[in-house]
C-alpha cells in the first residue's frame, strides 16, 4: 500500500436487494487507489455505479465484499458508530440535489455537521460566517435556504461541506443543476481547495468537469465495472 | 462526553421545532384537548370522591331505617329499645330529616335539626344555629341563601303539605370546608320540622347507632337485621363504596363520550409511529450523512418529543384545571354531578391527586416519546446513502 494513497480500494462490490428479484450489482470488483490532494474524477453515464461507489468511498454505506481503506484506516467492517464519526471528521459531502434542510437559514445550514460536537455556537457560528464569506455569501447568512438561486445553494452545500475541515471532498454531479459559467465557478472552487491540500473526488458525466485539465485522475466505469483508470498528471 | 455537545443538540431542536411550527402547534393543539378531557375526568372525579369522603366523614358509623313494600320509611322510635339490647351498641339516636322541594327556584333543599355531628367541622359564617327547642327560626346552607337572597334577620317562607305558609327567622349562614355538605341546608328545630313536614309522634326518618368498637358495625348491623326484619341498617363503609363506584361509573361515562377525541389522538399518535413523511426521513438521512450518529438523532428526535408533549401535558392540565375548578366543570358537569342539577349553583374545592397526574403524564408523554423516536431510530439505522438517494 503506497503512503501517499489516502483512498484505496480493493475488488470492492455493491449488491443493493440482494437475493431479491430486484437485485442489482451496483460496483463490481473495483480497485482503485487515489493520492492525497489529487483531483478525481468518477466518470460514466447514468447507473454506471459512480454514485454507489462515491457513498462507499465516503463510509455512506458498506461494501458487499472488497475491501475500502480511508486515510490508512480500512472502514469496510467498522461499527455504525465509527463510520459516522469518520463521515463527520474526514469528509465533506456536496450533494447532486445540494439537500440543504429547508426552513433554516443558510448559517445554520452550514453548521449542521458540527452540532453534534464539543464545538461551542459561537464559534460554530464565526466558522460558518467565514467560511460562507470566502465564498462570497456573507450578505446571505440569514436568507432562508429555500429563496437562494441554484448557484447560491450550491456555495451553501461547498461550505457545509468544509465546516468540519475534511481532507476529502466528495461531490455527486456537482454541475448537474448549473449553467456554464456557474459549472466553471464550482471547478475553479475546487482547484483552490486542492491547491490547498485537500483530496477532491466529483462524480460526474459532465465533459466541463472530466476534461478540465486539473483533473489528475479520471475513473471511468460502466455497468458498475471500472472500465478505465486514465493518471494525467 | 462534554455537556456542550447536547448544549448544541438542543439547540439544534428548537430550531427543528420552529421550522415545523404550525404542524407542531396542530399537534399541541390536539394534544392538550385530549389530556384536558381526560384531566379534567380525573379532576372532577376525585374532587367528588374528596368532597364525598369529607361529608360521609360526619356521617354516623351505622344509621337504621325501616323499610316498606322495598322503600323508606318513616321508623317506629321505639325500635331504639331493641337495638339498645344489642351487646356493644353504646347509643341509639332518632334523627328528624327530609327534603323540601322549592317551586320558586327549582331546588331541592335538606331539612335537617340540630345537634348529633352537625356541628362538627362546619364553620358557621354568620350567626347560630337554632336551639333543640327554639321555634320559628332556621340556619341555612350558603345556595340558599344566594339564590333566595337571604342575610341574616330575613324570613324564610316554607310551605308545609297542608299548603300553609310557615316563616322561619334566618339565625345563621352555612360556611363549610365542603359546600356539599351545606349548601343547601336548613336547620330548624324538632317541633318546627315535625310540623312542617306535618309528621306523625312516635316515629323517626331513621336512627343513628352508636357502637363502642367501630369495627363491630357490622356484626351490629347483622343483628339489628335479625330482631327487626323489616329494618335496612346502613354502614358509612357501604355509602363510600356506593359514592365510589357511582362516581367511577359517571367519569367512565364521560370518558366513552369523548372516546372520539381519544380515538382521534390515538390515530395521530399511529400514524407518528408508523412512519415518518418524506422530509423527515430526508432530513435525518442528511444529518447522517453529514456526520451525526444514530444516537445523536434520536437524542434530537428525543428532545423534540418531550418538548412537544410536556407542553401539552401542562397546557391539558392547566385548561383541565381552569376548567374544573374555575369554570365549574361547564363542559360536562352534569352527566358527572347527577342529582346536583336541581343545584342552584355548585363550586368545587380543588383536590389533585399527585397519583393521578402522574399516571396521566406517564400515560401521554411517555408513548408520545416512544411513537417520535421509534420510527426515527428506524430510519437512523438505514444507511445515509439510501435515505439520501430516496
Amino acid at each position: 500500500m503506497n503512503a501517499d494513497n489516502i483512498i484505496t480500494t480493493g475488488g470492492l462490490a455493491k449488491y443493493f436487494n440482494r437475493g431479491k428479484p430486484n437485485e442489482v450489482l451496483a460496483v463490481s470488483g473495483v480497485s482503485v487507489s487515489i493520492r492525497r490532494g489529487d483531483l478525481c474524477v468518477l466518470k460514466g453515464p447514468s447507473g454506471s455505479g459512480k454514485t454507489t461507489l462515491l457513498s462507499l468511498i465516503g463510509c455512506m454505506t458498506r461494501p458487499t465484499s472488497g475491501s475500502m481503506v480511508v486515510a490508512g484506516r480500512d472502514t469496510s467492517h467498522l461499527p455504525e458508530r465509527f463510520l459516522a464519526e469518520i463521515r463527520r471528521k474526514t469528509f465533506g459531502f456536496i450533494f447532486q440535489q445540494f439537500h440543504l434542510i429547508p426552513g433554516m437559514s443558510v448559517l445554520q445550514n452550514v453548521m449542521i455537521p458540527l452540532y453534534p460536537t464539543d464545538t461551542r455556537l459561537p464559534e460554530l457560528k464565526r466558522r460558518a460566517a467565514v467560511l460562507l464569506d470566502s465564498l462570497g455569501m456573507s450578505k446571505r447568512a440569514a436568507f432562508p435556504v429555500q429563496g437562494l438561486s441554484g448557484g447560491e445553494q450550491q456555495r451553501t452545500a461547498i461550505a457545509r461541506a468544509l465546516i468540519n475541515d475534511p481532507d476529502i471532498i466528495l461531490a455527486d454531479e456537482p454541475t448537474a443543476h448549473l449553467d456554464t459559467a456557474l459549472s466553471r465557478d464550482f471547478m475553479e472552487i475546487m482547484k483552490g481547495f486542492r491547491d490547498k491540500g485537500k483530496t477532491i473526488v466529483i462524480a460526474s458525466h459532465d465533459p466541463l468537469v472530466f476534461e478540465d485539465p486539473a483533473v489528475e485522475l479520471v475513473v471511468s466505469m460502466r455497468d458498475g465495472l471500472l472500465t478505465e483508470l486514465k493518471r494525467r498528471i | 462526553m462534554s455537556l456542550m455537545k447536547h448544549i448544541n443538540i438542543l439547540d439544534y431542536t428548537l430550531l427543528s421545532l420552529l421550522r415545523r411550527k404550525f404542524r407542531n402547534s396542530g399537534i399541541v393543539l390536539v394534544f392538550s384537548f385530549v389530556i384536558c378531557i381526560t384531566g379534567s375526568v380525573l379532576l372532577l372525579t376525585y374532587a367528588f370522591k374528596r368532597e364525598a369522603v369529607l361529608v360521609l366523614g360526619n356521617v354516623p358509623e351505622l344509621i337504621v331505617q325501616k323499610m316498606s313494600a322495598g322503600r323508606h320509611e318513616l321508623i317506629p322510635v321505639s325500635f331504639s329499645e331493641k337495638i339498645r339490647e344489642i351487646p356493644g351498641v353504646s347509643s341509639v339516636e332518632p334523627r328528624y330529616w327530609g327534603y323540601y322541594f322549592d317551586s320558586f327556584t327549582k331546588a331541592n333543599y335538606t331539612v335537617v335539626t340540630p345537634g348529633g355531628r352537625l356541628s362538627e367541622g362546619n364553620k358557621l359564617l354568620q350567626g347560630r344555629l337554632p336551639a333543640a327547642d327554639e321555634r320559628g327560626v332556621a340556619a341555612i346552607g350558603g345556595g340558599i341563601a344566594r339564590t333566595r337572597f337571604l342575610g341574616i334577620d330575613d324570613d324564610l317562607a316554607l310551605f308545609s303539605p297542608d299548603g300553609r305558609l310557615r316563616n322561619f327567622r334566618v339565625i345563621g349562614i352555612f360556611q363549610a370546608p365542603s359546600e356539599l355538605l351545606t349548601f343547601d341546608l336548613i336547620v330548624i328545630s324538632e317541633r318546627d320540622l315535625k310540623e312542617l313536614f306535618s309528621l306523625p309522634s312516635g316515629v323517626a326518618t331513621d336512627l343513628v347507632v352508636g357502637v363502642r368498637n367501630e369495627t363491630e358495625a357490622p356484626v351490629v348491623a347483622r343483628k339489628i337485621r335479625e330482631r327487626i326484619p323489616d329494618s335496612r341498617p346502613i354502614l358509612r363503609k357501604e355509602i363510600i363504596r356506593t359514592y365510589d363506584a357511582l362516581f367511577s361509573w359517571r367519569s367512565g361515562l364521560i370518558l366513552t363520550l369523548f372516546a372520539g377525541a381519544l380515538a382521534a389522538f390515538v390515530i395521530l399518535a399511529w400514524d407518528k409511529a408508523t412512519g415518518l413523511s418524506a422530509d423527515e426521513r430526508r432530513e435525518i438521512g442528511i444529518l447522517k450523512a453529514l456526520g451525526w450518529e444514530t444516537s445523536d438523532i434520536l437524542e434530537m428526535k428525543f428532545w423534540e418529543g418531550v418538548a412537544i408533549s410536556l407542553t401539552s401535558f401542562f397546557l391539558g392540565i392547566i385548561a383541565a384545571y381552569a376548567h374544573i375548578f374555575f369554570f365549574d366543570a361547564a363542559l360536562f358537569a352534569p352527566a358527572l354531578k347527577g342529582w346536583s342539577v336541581v343545584y342552584p349553583r355548585f363550586h368545587l374545592i380543588p383536590f389533585i391527586d399527585p397519583y393521578q397526574i402522574a399516571t396521566l403524564l406517564s400515560l401521554t408523554v411517555i408513548p408520545y416519546i416512544a411513537a417520535t423516536i421509534i420510527p426515527s431510530w428506524k430510519a437512523a439505522v438505514t444507511d445515509p446513502d439510501e435515505v439520501v438517494r430516496g
